[in-house]
């Protein structure tokens, strides 16, 4: 079993199979550099995640934990390979299990949780879940109107009047497409 | 799993203000690195231009990868340049949206094969420029310029690196006014394209100027004018039979008319008759048909299965000439059809 620590003021710290954590690829990384160390004895703190998110992180790596392993790809902006082969360049569909619709916190209130899971699936490599969470959001904003997406991810509108107005103008053909 | 304390505890202890700021850091979707963010932008489908409008940051990225970004397909895209203007031409059904901005119409056409795009009105200008307005469109079939100017501007603009212009099966200028200093531009463009999709309106021939010039009798007698929608199978076939007849690189009936996808069908056995050499290089026929049923665009993909095999294959070799067995289609047919 190995232990995670929260970044929490007192940190949280949880009680993983080694099987499950290594899902994650920084600590799978982490755990092979560390081989002879006892471990078990030594909790890993995880400077960028907090309490509730890691506790989501186990919940989730402990569901997947028998899964078969995904097929590694290169991601799109490492991906410079001149392979014509349009077959071959296409990602796979990514399809949200029944069990991960229920675990994603897709609770308009608990958006700001999904964004700090997201980020910490990035941060320990967890790609099958990163997957999820990007298609899960792009799900959610597809098809909005620019403020309502604005108003989901927490962001605010930063062009003049001016650049607005010649953006609409590059973009109007794509509207109702 | 239930929490538990950490064996470390003091020496994870994290100052209030640090911890505020690593939190508020943490749990942003912009601070998700470039890579991540491309992965939900990728599933957005054709929402994706939109997202360009959220903010900078997505601008940015979007612009910057936009060539490893799905683009959207677009069957046919028209730039035309003369000023917009309400109202659809007659004959032609459509399922379509239309989008009037401060300087251009836009009117999406949504056929059973995919999309049309045409915009209307000032397609130099920068506001904004052409090549931004393609930055997220693939085009599989057509891509025609109408009534405006070929300029070096214009092809500056069409030969930027991330415009995909490798589907494109005719690229058509059509009643363009040509710039003398285009040479170094055409250069740069035909270095990107086949040049075997260029037509330029010199070498069109469509449904009026047949008219004109196979059935003067019609043009000179106001009472009995052959408006295109009554031009039909006869109207082709004795087309073929004229000893002057002779076809120009691009014959478009482009407008809706009475040839039915049969007609088009006799109309090139005819032709294959009268010239056993076949079709002379670089000719290209391009049928526009609204068709009246389902029926119609079996009809149509049957027709264009026969001039894409069974007069090309080798089998028919003693009937055709070489170029028809080119691997771009020389006979195309654009068969639409709305279901009201």
């Amino acid at each position: 079993m190995i232990q995670l620590c929260s970044n929490d003021d007192p940190p949280v710290s949880f009680t993983v199979p080694r099987k499950a954590v290594e899902l994650s690829k920084t600590i799978k990384t982490m755990l092979e550099d560390l081989e002879g160390f006892d471990m078990e004895q030594t909790p890993i703190p995880l400077p960028n995640v907090d309490a509730p998110t890691l506790e989501l992180i186990v919940k989730w790596v402990e569901q997947h934990q028998d899964d078969p392993p995904p097929v590694e790809k290169p991601r799109v902006e490492d991906d410079d390979s001149d392979d014509s082969d349009a077959d071959d360049d296409q990602e796979p569909e990514v399809v949200i299990p029944e069990w991960d619709k229920k675990f994603l916190p897709t609770d308009d209130e608990q958006k700001n949780q999904l964004f700090k899971l997201l980020n910490a699936a990035n941060y320990l490599e967890i790609k099958p879940l990163l997957d999820i969470g990007c298609k899960y959001v792009a799900d959610k904003i597809s098809g909005q109107t620019v403020e309502w997406v604005r108003d989901y991810l927490n962001m605010e509108n930063d062009y003049t009047p001016e650049e607005e107005a010649k953006l609409k103008e590059e973009i109007a053909w794509a509207e109702g497409l | 799993m239930a929490p538990m304390a950490p064996l470390n505890a003091s020496k994870t202890a994290i100052n209030p203000q640090e911890k505020e700021e690593k939190t508020s850091y943490s749990r942003s979707f912009t601070s998700l690195p470039v890579d991540v963010l491309l992965r939900v932008f990728q599933w957005t489908d054709s929402s994706l231009p939109r997202m360009k409008l959220v903010c900078r940051h997505f601008y940015n990225i979007i612009k910057e990868h936009s060539q490893a970004l799905p683009m959207i397909a677009i069957e046919r895209l028209s730039i035309n340049g003369f000023k917009p203007q309400h109202g659809l031409p007659p004959n032609m059904l459509y399922f379509w949206i239309e989008k009037v901005t401060q300087d251009r119409r836009f009117q999406k056409k949504t056929f059973l094969s995919g999309h049309a795009l045409i915009v209307d009105g000032q397609a130099n200008s920068d506001r904004p420029k052409l090549s931004e307005l393609l930055r997220h469109i693939k085009i599989t079939r057509l891509l025609h310029f109408h009534q405006m100017a070929l300029n070096e501007s214009l092809l500056t603009e069409l030969t930027q690196p991330w415009i995909d212009l490798s589907d494109v099966f005719m690229l058509d200028f059509y009643f363009v006014e040509r710039d003398a200093s285009v040479e170094n531009g055409l250069r740069q463009l035909l270095a990107k394209v086949n040049p075997n999709i260029l037509n330029f309106a010199a070498n069109c021939r469509t449904t009026p100027e047949l008219v004109a010039d196979y059935f003067p009798e019609h043009m000179s007698h106001p009472s009995l004018p052959i408006d295109p929608v009554e031009l039909n199978d006869a109207h082709l076939i004795w087309l073929i039979n004229q000893r002057d007849y002779t076809l120009k690189n691009l014959t478009m009936l482009s407008d809706s008319t009475s040839i039915s996808i049969h007609g088009i069908i006799d109309f090139i056995h005819c032709w294959l008759r009268k010239n056993p050499d076949g079709f002379e290089k670089m000719t290209k026929l391009c049928f526009g048909k609204i068709a009246s049923s389902r029926q119609e665009i079996h009809d149509a993909t049957d027709c264009q299965h026969m001039i894409d095999t069974d007069l090309s294959d080798e089998h028919a070799a003693e009937l055709v000439s070489a170029n028809l067995r080119d691997p771009t289609r020389l006979l195309h047919i654009v068969c639409r059809y709305q279901d009201v």
